[in-house]
């Protein structure tokens, strides 16, 4: 199937709501949910390597010094699964900046088709 | 992380502020991340503060000004704190309020985050900017490089850049 650029990326991440994953995004690129014209949906696969799925949202706002501190306290069995083979298969098509946020390396990320 | 080229501590470290942004189905859009003082906040580099009206959009002028920072040459920590206090001063001048305290840590992570990622020896060269920031667009050089960028090596150059930012200061 030819590849389409992606306008837009939407993004499944219930990984992230988890105290205790490492996270390990995965961009399985769902081609048969494509709608040829506009939108790209992207689901971005995450392997759970922790058996914690605290989805408990807490008072936390912003990359702090404590996220930094629990990254090294991050526990996991190492990367169990890897759908990269590390070599870049890598597009790029610039989306919509109307879509996008603040930070260039998640547009980047979402540009790349890594989102 | 093997795609992001990233050890578990860093890779879960920098998307654990996501969670705030997450609807209850589990998703978000990027553009979520504008929300002002949740993740996007005053004092980026290269983007206006809320106040100005527009806090996402590149703004070319502002890159300028990082590279001037630096005479020209590549951008390395000592440089981003040059342009670390530089940013502070304008908002200053501009009328802008101090970050939140939250986010003082945050903003000095930020500014040296694309210097861990980027793992070019600790030198961005405008080759290696101009596509991140004007495109949108990670560079070969750096998706091909395959070492792993650590949180270690985020937090030594953090603590770098406020020992230059004292310096400077």
């Amino acid at each position: 199937m030819q590849r389409t650029p992606p306008d837009y990326t939407y993004v499944n991440v219930h990984s992230l709501a988890c105290d205790r994953v490492p996270l390990f995004f995965v961009p399985a690129l769902d081609l048969e949910k494509y709608d040829s014209s506009i939108v790209w949906q992207v689901q971005l696969q995450t392997i759970f390597i922790s058996p914690f799925t605290d989805t408990t949202a807490d008072d936390k706002m912003h990359l702090g010094l404590i996220d930094l501190i629990k990254g090294f306290l991050t526990r996991g069995e190492g990367i169990q699964q890897a759908l990269s083979d590390g070599k870049s298969d890598n597009y790029y098509f610039r989306g919509n900046i109307q879509d996008r946020g603040p930070c260039p390396a998640l547009n980047a990320l979402a540009n790349q088709g890594y989102l | 992380m093997t795609s992001l080229h990233q050890d578990k501590a860093l890779a879960s470290s920098i998307a654990r502020p996501l969670r705030q942004i997450l609807r209850t189905d589990g998703t978000f859009d990027l553009y979520d991340m504008r929300r002002h003082n949740v993740i996007e906040h005053d004092a980026s580099l290269t983007r206006l503060d809320a106040r100005q009206g527009d806090n996402y959009t590149f703004q070319p002028a502002m890159l300028q000004a990082i590279f001037d920072d630096a005479n020209g040459g590549p951008v390395t920590v000592k440089t981003l704190a040059k342009s670390y206090n530089r940013r502070r001063r304008e908002r200053k001048a501009d009328g802008g309020t101090a970050l939140p305290w939250n986010l003082w840590f945050v903003n000095i992570v930020q500014t040296v985050s694309f210097l861990n990622t980027a793992n070019t020896g600790g030198k961005l060269s405008h080759d290696v900017i101009r596509p991140f920031y004007e495109e949108e667009r990670i560079p070969d050089v750096i998706l091909n490089n395959h070492k792993t960028r650590t949180l270690t090596g985020l937090l030594i150059y953090a603590f770098t850049l406020m020992f230059y930012i004292a310096l400077d200061h």
